[in-house]
């Protein structure tokens, strides 16, 4: 456990010490912005609502998290440091959670930063806190599954670009998977069938104020998945 | 050898992991109502009523809600949709779908929906709802709050998709009742209920047909024949079931003789006095008039949603004592009405009350049960609350439902409290609060975060 949080608190280290994070928060930050001064401002009444803002804000995932974890395993291939890794008394499993629970310490610095848009509606009435905090806990709970899935992308390669790709491949595919399949007939079974695994579908409870026991459950699952992906794609580097 | 197994070992493991996935994120889908509400009334928190009703769906049904989306009910459609998938996530068998109504009439049309409405598929059954009813203001209650009945009309409209029972109203005709062809909106709701509709002529019937669950005489102009008064008695002393809906005549007072005889059997007298509803002369006209309702198991779920009925043209009733029939009065004029016994008079536009004028509130509608409390007969002073031309106005459609109903022996009972909903609150910003957030949001905040970066890329090229 030792070995786990002296990673964690080396990929956190090396996450703040890093400008592109900052450069990744600042363009998260500008396109959220956008949206949200589009939803809040331009519409006139603006609507005290942060269902309708979140709503919007919550795609600009897709294009951050592959950034903030491109680098997390790629890196190390890069740099060749992965031998060193691999030869060290730190298991792959503890390699690979450390750099997830760095990444959760980015996710949070991510989700407080979003509340600074329920904080700004606040200023002009009132505002259901409730929906706000489970709101949050959505956003964190999503973006866990998705930091997971980008972990498991950047064991694919040593080149950190060519993992943000195939991560964010990976993340629109769950993220649009309830939008495959029409309405109707066979393609109505299709979606019915994908919806369940859909990233997003899973999210509206938490914006309604409800912690449903299933959606909790299936990004947790998500994540687990993923790091075993990542851990058994790293272990099969040890093997060669 | 080493390298081979530990690779398989990888692959095993993996689709292992994959499998436990799947079959855990189905399960725990299936399992559906695991959840904590957090909301302020518990919002999302369904009835034991609703509960049963959806855990007894065994067949699939699918849950179609044809909106309207305008900017002034987007909270309205997100209350019916949420609802929707409350339900659905509790049974696997119910399907929600939405569409907007304006850009799917034909859809929308092959369901026989021309407005907002969920509509309930199961196999060849349907039942429609109609989603402007869904919601009333609240009494009482501050400005853009207002309460939202969905859960009792989506599980009483999921409890009527697996009802077997078959119900047969025979509207009778000939003496110039409003014809079923001007009913047609009541039909269909009648048959959403699996209750059949059906006119019969008694002069060429000689019966009213053995499966007639209620007789309804709805707004008859000529007065019925002897014969037909014998067969109609015949009819309701074996077990028939009655709705009669007095409509105006000018001639009723002297041609009503057999109607009002009909009436009196169950202690209803027609005093012939039309009511004229002095507090509805600047919004309705005074021909107008919005009951309040009596105490009634067919009106008290009605008032407790705020959902009145508009009649039009109504006669006053008198209830008197009866040995074996009990009357309840449904709806009542308001004090400032009065019955205008003058016809001729309010024909020619006067409409004086004067000392034979009964002063109100009038009774407008009785319910009469037998003293075993069984339901009999609805006798109402009104009948253009069924037409197709006033079914939708207020609470008319749910009236007339719970009334037929009612009669059948049908009021299921099922109670489920409104949920108190707040409207968006919403707020007009100045321009100078619209320039300080976007100074903030989408200048200050990002600004931050690239200062902070380059200041790093600047200390770390110069380290």
């Amino acid at each position: 456990m030792r070995r786990l949080f002296a990673v964690c608190q080396k990929e956190l280290q090396a996450y703040l010490w890093t400008p592109t994070t900052y450069f990744a928060l600042a363009v998260y930050m500008l396109l959220t912005g956008l949206l949200f001064y589009t939803n809040f401002v331009m519409y006139q009444p603006s609507i005290l609502d942060y269902r309708l803002v979140l709503g919007d804000t919550l795609s600009m995932l897709v294009f951050v998290v592959p950034l903030l974890t491109m680098r997390l395993v790629a890196e190390e291939f890069r740099q060749g440091t992965d031998e060193l890794l691999l030869t060290s008394p730190v298991s792959v499993t503890e390699m690979i959670v450390g750099k997830f629970l760095a990444s959760l310490g980015m996710l949070l610095i991510l989700v407080l930063c979003s509340l600074a848009y329920p904080v700004v509606m606040s200023f002009y009435g009132a505002l259901d806190w409730t929906l706000v905090f489970t709101s949050a806990m959505g956003l964190f709970m999503l973006g866990a599954a998705m930091m997971a899935i980008g972990l498991f992308a950047s064991t694919l390669s040593q080149h950190q670009m060519m993992s943000a790709v195939v991560s964010f491949i990976i993340l629109l595919v769950f993220w649009m998977l309830d939008s495959f399949g029409g309405q109707t007939g066979a393609s109505a079974a299709l979606q019915q069938w994908l919806e369940p695994f859909s990233l997003t579908a899973r999210f509206d409870s938490f914006t309604k104020g409800l912690l449903n026991g299933a959606d909790l459950l299936y990004y947790v699952t998500v994540a687990a998945l993923f790091l075993l992906f990542s851990i058994q794609v790293v272990e099969r580097k040890r093997w060669r | 050898m080493k390298k081979w197994l530990g690779h398989t070992n990888s692959v095993v493991l993996s689709v292992a992991a994959i499998g436990i996935f799947i079959l855990l994120t189905l399960f725990l889908r299936s399992l559906g109502g695991f959840q904590l509400d957090l909301t302020a009334g518990k919002q999302y928190t369904l009835s034991d009523q609703t509960l049963t009703a959806i855990q007894g769906v065994k067949e699939d049904v699918r849950l179609i809600a044809f909106t309207v989306s305008t900017s002034q009910n987007q909270k309205l459609n997100r209350d019916v949709t949420d609802m929707l998938s409350e339900y659905a996530k509790r049974n696997s068998k119910l399907k929600v779908e939405q569409y907007d109504l304006n850009q799917e009439p034909l859809l929308a049309k092959e369901y026989g929906v021309t407005e907002a409405s969920i509509v309930l598929v199961q196999g060849e059954k349907k039942r429609v709802i109609d989603i402007g009813g869904l919601f009333t203001q609240a009494q009482g209650s501050s400005e853009g709050v207002y309460q939202f009945t969905g859960e009792e009309k989506l599980t009483s409209g999921l409890l009527g998709l697996s009802s077997t029972r078959q119900g047969k109203v025979i509207f009778l005709t000939g003496h110039e009742e409003i014809p079923l062809s001007q009913m047609t909106g009541l039909s269909s709701s009648l048959a959403q209920d699996n209750v059949k509709t059906e006119e019969v002529q008694l002069n060429q019937a000689g019966s009213v047909p053995k499966d007639a669950s209620v007789l309804a005489i709805v707004g008859p102009q000529r007065d019925i024949s002897v014969t037909e008064l014998k067969s109609i008695r015949t009819y309701l002393e074996g077990g028939g079931k009655l709705l009669l809906a007095l409509g105006f005549h000018p001639n009723m007072q002297s041609d009503w003789k057999n109607l009002d005889a009909l009436a009196a059997d169950y202690g209803v007298k027609d005093t012939h006095a039309i009511v004229v509803d002095q507090e509805q002369t600047n919004t309705l006209g005074p021909l107008f008039t919005v009951p309040t309702f009596g105490s009634h198991a067919i009106t008290d779920k009605l008032a407790a949603s705020n959902l009145y009925p508009v009649l039009s043209l109504s006669i006053a009733l008198q209830a008197g004592e009866q040995k074996n029939w009990k009357t309840t009065a449904l709806l009542k004029s308001s004090a400032a009405s009065y019955g205008e016994t003058n016809i001729q008079g309010l024909l020619n536009n006067d409409t004086q009350k004067d000392d034979k004028d009964p002063q109100g509130p009038l009774d407008l509608g009785y319910a009469v049960d037998g003293k075993d409390g069984k339901p009999k007969a609805i006798i109402l002073g009104t009948s253009a609350l069924l037409s197709d031309t006033e079914i939708s106005t207020g609470g008319n459609r749910d009236f007339v439902l719970n009334s037929l109903n009612y009669v059948q022996g049908q009021s299921d009972g099922l109670t489920i409290r409104p949920r108190q909903e707040q409207d968006y609150k919403v707020v007009y910003l100045t321009p100078a609060q619209a320039k300080t957030i976007l100074t903030l949001s989408v200048i200050g905040l990002p600004l931050l975060f690239a200062a902070a970066g380059i200041l790093l890329w600047w200390r770390r090229r110069r380290a």
